[in-house]
């Protein structure tokens, strides 16, 4: 069994249990606190033919993997959530407007009942899976003219 | 057996978990000493008894983690 002592102002406690959860499945694995600021952390190898001064050398290696990988997630928290949110809503706040647009040189982007539908008598049958979203109108649209003898 | 675990590292929420999941391998005891919980076990079955403490750390310090 080898025991390291780590400075809490160096590596946060959460970087710690992150480490050590990487090396759980070959290592018994113990914290404690034995004074302010300083953790102790026992490694008692499962394997009894492991080299512990190299498991040793690993884990502080990890460590400081560790403690910047969470830095970089921390200071990169805010452009995360605006990327995740932007993708999930559709929503890019303080852009403006005619960024937003799209470029558009072919026309593709119109809806089809604007190019096709010109006659405004059409009958638009509504069924129940409709559904709207901000700006754009999902509707399933289809002619229902009924003639004689018609069953459906 | 015993195990003395720190309040300031191990969360109890975490401790409780892990205790739940070991109660019915061995008879747990549980109280605090200042900034510790002890743990005591009793009635452990044989076989299990050389790696009880230490399985049950680990699991504890992997039930602490999902409580940071």
């Amino acid at each position: 069994m080898k025991t390291i002592t780590v400075d809490t102002n160096i590596y946060s406690l959460r970087s710690i249990f992150s480490t050590a959860y990487i090396f759980l499945d070959d290592f018994y694995i113990f914290l404690d606190q034995p004074q302010e600021n300083k953790v102790t952390i026992e490694i008692k190898s499962k394997d009894l033919n492991c080299d512990l001064d190299e498991a040793v050398g690993r884990f502080k290696n990890e460590l400081i993997n560790t403690s910047l990988r969470l830095k970089i997630s921390e200071d990169n928290k805010k452009i995360r959530e605006l990327i995740v949110s932007s993708a999930l809503y559709g929503k890019v706040e303080n852009l403006p407007k005619k960024q937003l647009e799209l470029d558009d040189p072919e026309g593709i982007c119109r809806p089809w009942e604007d190019v096709h539908c010109k006659n405004t008598n059409i009958h638009k049958a509504v069924n129940k899976n409709t559904f709207k979203s901000d700006g754009l109108n999902y509707v399933k649209m289809f002619k229902c003219e009924k003639k004689d003898g018609d069953k459906n | 057996m015993e195990i003395k675990i720190n309040k300031n590292i191990y969360k109890e929420k975490g401790l409780k978990n892990t205790i739940k999941c070991y109660k019915h391998l061995v008879k747990i005891d549980l109280r605090e000493e200042g900034d510790y919980f002890v743990v005591k076990m009793i009635d452990m079955g044989r076989g299990v008894e050389k790696v009880i403490k230490d399985e049950f750390c680990n699991y504890l310090l992997f039930e602490t983690s999902k409580c940071l």
